[in-house]
């Protein structure tokens, strides 16, 4: 395996609000060059993590899937407020295109993949593609466990049980990390930027098609039906599955019994389709 | 776009209505890890100071955790 340090991607140059920022460009030793490539974004709320806490998960994806990935350290909240990450994760889309040639790999064999936060910030980077009529650079957004609705904000105390109140406050701290709490409530949490499933149709159409796995008891399992929905709605959703009896990120434990079943499915979706 | 519906197919990709004993393991887990930082969950209106520091703390263990030594040399197999 090689894992370059890359401190050049993406920046204005690609987008005005992007941030020049790091990351890792993760190959397997000997693969030819115009590999595939997945540009990954990791999870933690999209206020918390690194890319290289998450490198090891990079490793398993760039064996099983054959391909390069580029594991982007987009901006953080509540430093850099939504769309900061946005930005970052559009602007290392179009710095990979762009740079193809020196990093080995096919510009229209393209995909971004994230989990959790990460997966927000894939909502939002098909978003910024799409409002540009670009959707079609890259071959799919795959939103995995993706932490993207307004549903346990809008939902009162009274309905909650444990599980509810615990999201319910990590929510609201997230929410007041990553953006402007009370403006955001003003508009009754429907800002698509910050609840990627708030998209519109129109803008939807022209996002790259989703694929969208979650899990049976997943924290984020409503953000991820919604979002499938909206693009299914829309004649844009590639795949969708919710995996049976298991919880926000079991993937991440290799010993969890659903774990091979999610990395097969996931191998499949990425080597079909990308 | 036609969406593909033959590959999340069959018994691992069924509801089951139930947790799998490894997802209740893990959720233990992570609700002891809360416990620890003092959280509490069994009433309304808690808040959640520290959450970077949480999410941060959970990442970091990842790799130099002793109890996950074996689960990180999976991951290890893969980089080598």
């Amino acid at each position: 395996m090689t894992e370059e340090l890359r401190k050049d991607i993406g920046g204005p140059s690609y987008h005005p609000n992007a941030a020049v920022v790091d990351g890792y460009v993760i190959k397997v030793k000997g693969r030819p060059s115009n590999q595939r490539c997945l540009i990954y974004f990791h999870g933690g709320a999209a206020l918390a993590g690194t890319a290289e806490e998450h490198n090891y998960y990079c490793w398993r994806m760039a064996v099983d899937f054959d391909a390069t990935i580029i594991n982007v350290n987009y901006r953080l909240a509540p430093e850099h407020k939504v769309p900061c990450g946005i930005d970052d994760g559009y602007a290392s889309v179009k710095w990979a295109i762009a740079k193809a040639s020196e990093l080995g790999i096919d510009p229209n064999r393209i995909a971004t993949i994230g989990e959790s936060g990460g997966g927000y910030i894939v909502g939002g980077v098909s978003m910024r593609l799409g409002e540009r009529n670009e959707g079609g650079l890259i071959k799919f957004g795959f939103h995995l466990i993706p932490m993207v609705t307004n549903a346990i904000l809008l939902k009162p105390d009274s309905e909650l049980d444990e599980m509810g109140h615990m999201m319910k406050a990590m929510s609201k701290e997230i929410y007041e990390a990553l953006g402007d709490y009370s403006a955001l409530e003003a508009k009754n949490f429907n800002d698509k930027w910050t609840f990627t499933m708030c998209l519109d149709d129109d803008l939807c159409k022209k996002c790259p098609p989703a694929v969208v796995l979650t899990g049976e008891f997943d924290d984020c399992l409503i953000g991820a039906k919604e979002t499938a929905e909206i693009y299914r709605r829309n004649n844009n959703l590639l795949v969708y599955g919710s995996q049976r009896g298991s919880h926000h990120g079991h993937y991440f434990n290799p010993k969890h019994c659903r774990t091979d079943a999610w990395q097969k499915a996931v191998t499949e979706i990425c080597k079909k389709y990308l | 776009m036609v969406e593909d519906k033959g590959i999340c197919v069959g018994e691992d990709w069924t509801d089951a209505g139930a947790k799998d004993p490894d997802t209740e393991a893990d959720e233990a887990a992570m609700f002891g890890m809360m416990g620890l930082v003092g959280w509490d969950f069994t009433q309304p209106g808690q808040t959640v100071p520290g959450m970077r520091k949480l999410l941060t703390h959970i990442w970091n263990t990842y790799p130099t955790n002793p109890e996950l030594a074996s689960e990180w040399a999976i991951y290890q197999n893969y980089k080598n």
